[in-house]
C-alpha cells in the first residue's frame, strides 16, 4: 500500500480519537475509579479499525497516549500501568472483538458497501466486555487499586457501550450529510 | 391442548433434571465455592443445550433445577438464600440473554437448530459465561455477609463457565448423541 495513504488513514483514526477524547472531556471528564457515561473514543476507535482496518492502530496508540500523558497527566499518576490500561488494553479491545467476531463467522460487518448496523452494534458491546473486563483486572489485578469495583465496572460497561453506538450512530448518518453539503 | 400442557410439562421435566443432574455431578466430582466457583461449572453447559432444544419455554424447569440445586447441593449457597435465588435467577436467565442479544442483532438465530453452526454455539458459551458471571457478580456485591475477592470471582467464575459449558456440550454432542444415534439404529434394524 502507497505510504501516503497509510499515513492518511492513520492520521484520520488519531483525529477521530482525538476529537472523541475532547468531547468526553467536554461533557464529564474522565477518572480512573468510574468510567465515564458515554466515552466517545472507542466508537471512534472501532469505526476507525472497521473502515480502515487494523493498520490504523499506530494513529489510535499515538491519540491514547497522547491524551493520557499529556491531559490526564501521566494516566492521573498511575505512569506504566495506566498506559497498560488505557492505551494497551483500549487500543487493542476493539481488535480482540472484531477477531472473535471472524473467527467465530458471526460478521464481516458490511453489506456490499454499506456497514451493517446491527452487527456493529454487537460489534460494540462485545468491545464494552473486553475492554471493562480488560481494564478491570489491569486496575484490579495488577495495580491492586483501592476502588468501588461495582460502580468501576458498570460505569465502564455502560459507558463503553453507550458511547460507541452513539458516537458511530451519529458518525454514520452525519457524515454522508456532511460530505454531501 | 392436553398434550401441548403433557409436552411442556415433560420439557421442563427434562430441563430440570439435565440442570440438577450436571449440577449433582460438579459437586460429586469436585468442590463448589460460593465465593469462589468452580473450575467446571457443567449447569451452564445442560441450561445451553435445554435452551437450544425446547427453547426458551422450558425456563420455570431450569429456574426450579437452579434452585434446588442450590438449597440441596450448594447449603442454600452459604446461608444467602435470598441472594442465591436471585443469583439463580440470573443464571437462568443468561443464555436468554445471550441468545436474545445475538438475535436482535441478527449475529445468528438459534431458532433453527438445523442451521446452526457449531462455532455460534463454542461462541454463545462464552458470551453466556461472561453474562453470567457478570450479573452473579453484582448480585453477591450485595451481599453484606461474603467476603469476596472480586478478581478472583470473576476469572474463576468465567473460566469456569466456559470450560463447564465447553465439556457438557462437547460430551453431549460427540458423546451421548451418536451413541443413542448407533442405538437407535440398531433397533430398528
Amino acid at each position: 500500500m502507497n505510504f501516503s495513504l497509510k499515513l492518511q488513514k492513520n492520521l484520520i483514526a488519531f483525529l477521530l480519537v482525538f476529537i472523541a477524547f475532547f468531547l468526553v472531556e467536554g461533557m464529564q471528564g474522565v477518572d480512573f475509579s468510574h468510567g465515564n457515561f458515554l466515552f466517545l473514543p472507542l466508537g471512534a476507535e472501532i469505526l476507525a479499525y472497521l473502515l480502515f482496518g487494523f493498520r490504523v492502530l499506530p494513529g489510535i496508540v499515538i491519540a491514547n497516549t497522547l491524551i493520557g500523558y499529556f491531559l490526564w497527566e501521566n494516566w492521573f499518576g498511575n505512569g506504566f500501568y495506566g498506559f497498560i490500561g488505557h492505551v494497551v488494553v483500549g487500543s487493542l479491545a476493539p481488535i480482540a472483538a472484531i477477531l472473535t467476531m471472524k473467527a467465530f463467522s458471526l460478521s464481516e460487518f458490511f453489506k456490499g458497501k454499506e456497514l451493517d448496523f446491527r452487527h456493529v452494534l454487537f460489534l460494540v458491546i462485545l468491545t464494552g466486555l473486553f475492554n471493562s473486563f480488560a481494564k478491570f483486572f489491569v486496575f484490579m489485578g495488577i495495580m491492586g487499586q483501592d476502588i468501588n469495583v461495582v460502580t468501576f465496572l458498570s460505569t465502564y460497561l455502560v459507558g463503553d457501550i453507550l458511547g460507541g453506538i452513539v458516537f458511530i450512530y451519529v458518525a454514520t448518518k452525519m457524515a454522508p450529510l456532511l460530505i454531501k453539503q | 391442548m392436553l398434550v401441548n400442557i403433557k409436552n411442556y410439562l415433560f420439557e421442563n421435566i427434562i430441563a430440570f433434571l439435565s440442570v440438577f443432574l450436571a449440577a449433582y455431578i460438579m459437586v460429586f466430582f469436585g468442590e463448589f465455592e460460593v465465593a469462589v466457583g468452580t473450575y467446571f461449572y457443567l449447569p451452564l453447559g445442560a441450561k445451553i443445550l435445554m435452551y437450544l432444544l425446547f427453547g426458551f419455554r422450558v425456563l420455570p424447569g431450569i429456574l426450579t433445577a437452579c434452585i434446588v440445586s442450590g438449597v440441596v447441593l450448594f447449603n442454600s449457597w452459604n446461608g444467602n438464600f435470598l441472594i442465591g435465588t436471585m443469583v439463580a435467577c440470573a443464571g437462568s436467565l443468561a443464555p436468554i440473554i445471550a441468545m436474545q442479544t445475538m438475535k436482535v442483532t441478527q449475529v445468528c438465530d438459534f431458532s433453527n437448530l438445523r442451521n446452526i453452526d457449531f462455532r455460534h454455539v463454542l461462541f454463545l458459551i462464552m458470551f453466556t459465561s461472561v453474562i453470567s458471571a457478570l450479573l452473579k457478580f453484582f448480585l453477591y456485591m450485595q451481599s453484606i455477609t461474603m467476603n469476596i475477592n472480586t478478581v478472583e470471582f470473576i476469572a474463576h467464575y468465567i473460566t469456569g463457565d466456559i470450560l463447564g459449558g465447553l465439556l457438557v456440550v462437547y460430551l453431549v454432542l460427540k458423546l451421548i448423541v451418536p451413541v443413542l444415534q448407533a442405538l437407535y439404529q440398531e433397533k430398528i434394524a
